[in-house]
């Protein structure tokens, strides 16, 4: 197309409907996909209790050629095997056959979602991953896998590279396994310029092979991941004193379809964002939880494809039920904010909060549920300021609060303070703009479709830079995910971003961008050169070529 | 399991099988065939060579295929969206014809088989591609039904909306995925290959 056209093209385009600020206009239908999904069976929710992914156990060193950085601390091993298994996901459900990640030293689970990954800082992992996915496979998905690390500091050989290009080969066939080694070590470390404040809370891993990824992680093949430091000890005892054991609890959200087999129900043609009618937390459908009167910390983790979630806790009787929040993605905040109502999270975001059911008498009922208003894979109803919401809610998780229990928790004022960067090295940052479109039905990234072998750019390792991620799709939203490092979020549509986002309160590693939305992000690429790439995660997206790569020197 | 939370399995077991027999105009459960022998319109169309084909069985059934949407006086990102398949299929000379077919479908329903036979001859398109021609309700059925829409109307009325969208899929497989037609040939062949 020549600039000329170009130009006549996004002229014709801004005059069309669908770039109106909320997306298309109102009383326009969309068009629906060819095939109208399934209705999943009707199951009376609440069964069966939360399940409670047991933490991945170190086994005893083995011999590896997983290169571990000078300075870091005794390694942990593990053995993480990708495998096919038949899983309960309720109890009216028949077995549903998924995918799923197993710790190597247990010789089965009856769980779709993984172990529970921990990590102490500056302890590396070393893991060792098994490709047990079944030869011959047929159906959606591909048994060529690659694990990623979503939010780890790592070097890029290690970070699960989508596609095997020449100096990558980290994506491995059934029957084969790659050893990855995690340093567990903060940004700039390896250059001695260790920033101690810059640690995640809560991670996941998961499958990131190209043009499969969302097939995948729908099958199954994800898990969540915690890390722990001198401040945030996983001892409640020690350090912020947050609630620890089991009382510190990964909230895993997905969505799913079951046919009427109750087998996974997945339209691989249909690229505009899959949307699930069954609520799943930690691979169950709507389980039900029996909490002590205590402090709990939940770690909610927007496990879904495409569907954005605004997750709340309303008692059975509709009161509110406000919490702490006392992290995202990017770890833990700089300070806690205080009886926050919601937390409004695209696919792959976290939120830490803290509640406390010592203030209710036990047998009060309260749900943990999604009232996001979101029709199709574009995205929610509304903005990102605004986003709308629907009256009769999702639930997820109901939470039954039982007797008291000890608690010797805290809900600290301070977290991990740190401070925003200085408007001088603001200033001095080199900019670069990533505007995310749609052209002819296809996805780009400044106008180009991804090609892992060309990188679209090059940065300086040390060299903060500025972005500018612009989203110009027309009404679709796209969470914009950067490997490598956390972004702090500087201006959100010209103004400041809120304070869950704003940087020296917060830190992120997908950037939630509604229809038309520009945010301006600081990034620091510090330790590991290499290629990475960033993507939209809204899986189907992804798939469909909404990711680039670039390369840190 | 009571047996009475059986009774919309068995319903919605009935209406698929009942929307499957109709879809389909054959006779089958709905156990029995993958994924893609439904959802995949079994449309009649015309080949370059004027040959009568059904999309589905002569097409698609048991092979790998690139599938592009285009029309013969696109002036738009068609033609280039066809230099990267050519660029592709000249990488993969050893699979194409025998396990990999390249379709071209026309969007517009003034092509004639002539047009498309002009249009490959001119093109330097050569065997192991296959460029369809059909009604224009058949040809939307088969575009949505592949997924190369666009949920906004307005945005999918214009015909050149659709042209650089590329579906991948392997029917003894059963594995499906998208490609882009903007993008290099190269990583078009990676896809392909995981595809395949």
């Amino acid at each position: 197309m020549t600039f000329a056209a170009q130009t006549l093209f996004r002229l014709a385009a801004l005059c069309s409907p669908s770039l109106l600020p909320l997306g298309m206009a109102t009383d326009v239908k969309p068009l629906r996909p060819f095939r109208d999904p399934p209705a999943s069976p009707r199951l009376t929710p609440f069964l069966a209790p939360l399940p409670m992914p047991s933490p991945a156990s170190s086994r005893g060193a083995f011999a590896t050629n997983a290169q571990v950085p000078r300075g870091a601390g005794a390694p942990n091993y593990f053995e993480l095997i990708a495998e096919e298994r038949d899983v309960r996901l309720h109890p009216e459900l028949p077995l549903t056959r998924v995918w799923g990640y197993r710790d190597a030293s247990v010789p089965t689970t009856s769980l779709m979602l993984g172990p529970t990954l921990v990590q102490r800082a500056d302890h590396p992992l070393i893991v060792r991953y098994r490709n047990e996915l079944p030869r011959n496979h047929v159906g959606f998905g591909t048994t060529d896998t690659v694990v990623h690390y979503h939010g780890a500091h790592l070097p890029a050989a290690y970070d699960g590279f989508p596609e095997n290009i020449p100096g990558y080969a980290a994506v491995i066939a059934s029957g084969e396994s790659y050893d990855q080694c995690l340093p567990g070590m903060s940004p700039g470390a390896i250059d001695g310029n260790t920033d101690n404040s810059d640690r995640p809370a809560t991670m996941w891993y998961h499958d990131h092979a190209l043009d499969f990824t969302a097939q995948n992680v729908y099958r199954g093949l994800a898990g969540a991941f915690v890390f722990f430091d001198e401040v945030d000890t996983g001892d409640e005892t020690t350090g912020l004193r947050l609630p620890s054991g089991a009382y510190d609890v990964p909230l895993v959200l997905q969505d799913r379809r079951l046919d009427a087999r109750g087998q996974l129900w997945y339209d691989p043609l249909d690229h505009n964002g899959f949307l699930g009618d069954l609520f799943l937390v930690n691979g169950a459908v709507q389980p039900f939880l029996e909490a002590r009167g205590r402090r709990y910390r939940f770690r909610l983790l927007n496990g879904c494809n495409a569907r954005f979630l605004s997750m709340r806790l309303r008692t059975a009787d509709g009161r509110p039920v406000p919490f702490d929040v006392i992290g995202t993605e990017g770890g833990l905040l700089a300070r806690s904010m205080r009886d926050q109502a919601s937390a409004f999270m695209s696919p792959a975001k976290r939120y830490d909060i803290l509640v406390d059911f010592s203030r209710f008498t036990p047998g009060t009922v309260i749900f943990l549920e999604n009232n996001l208003d979101q029709p199709d894979g574009r995205g929610p109803r509304g903005s990102f300021e605004n986003p709308r919401h629907k009256p009769v809610p999702d639930r997820f998780l109901k939470i039954v609060v039982g007797q008291p229990a000890q608690d010797e928790s805290r809900s600290p004022d301070v977290l991990r303070p740190f401070s925003a960067i200085p408007a001088a090295e603001l200033a001095a940052a080199p900019r670069r703009t990533l505007e995310f479109g749609r052209r002819k039905c296809v996805w780009t990234i400044n106008d180009e479709a991804v090609d892992l072998e060309r990188p679209l750019f090059t940065v300086n390792r040390g060299q903060g830079e500025v972005w500018t991620l612009r989203n110009s799709s027309g009404g679709w939203w796209h969470p914009i995910h950067t490997h490598l490092e956390f972004v702090r979020i500087l201006r959100r549509n010209g103004g400041p971003p809120t304070l869950f986002e704003r940087d020296g309160m917060a830190r992120s590693d997908t950037v939630m961008l509604g229809p038309n939305d520009e945010v301006e992000v600081f990034v620091k690429f510090r330790d590991y050169p290499g290629r990475w790439v960033m993507h939209c995660h809204t899986l189907e997206h992804e798939d469909a070529f909404m990711m680039t790569c670039f390369d840190v020197r | 399991m009571r047996t009475s939370t059986w009774i919309p399995f068995v319903a919605a077991a009935v209406v698929a099988a009942a929307a499957f027999a109709v879809t389909r105009g054959a006779p089958g459960g709905f156990d029995a065939r993958p994924v893609n022998a439904r959802a995949i319109p079994d449309v009649e169309m015309l080949d370059q060579h004027g040959k009568r084909v059904r999309f589905y069985e002569d097409i698609v059934k048991d092979k790998a295929v690139v599938i592009q949407f285009m029309y013969t006086r696109c002036d738009g990102i068609c033609p280039a969206a066809t230099d990267t398949l050519l660029a592709a299929r000249a990488e993969m000379q050893d699979r194409i014809g025998k396990d990999l077919w390249f379709v071209s479908v026309s969007l517009d329903e003034r092509d004639t088989p002539e047009d498309l036979a002009d249009y490959a001859n001119s093109r330097g398109i050569g065997e192991g591609w296959i460029l369809l021609t059909g009604a224009t309700s058949d040809v939307e059925t088969l575009r949505r039904a592949l997924g190369a829409y666009d949920p906004d109307p307005a945005i999918d009325a214009v015909r050149s909306n659709h042209s650089a969208a590329l579906v991948l899929g392997n029917d003894r497989l059963d594995r499906w995925t998208m490609a882009s037609g903007l993008g290099s040939a190269s990583a078009l062949v990676r896809s392909i290959r995981r595809t395949l």
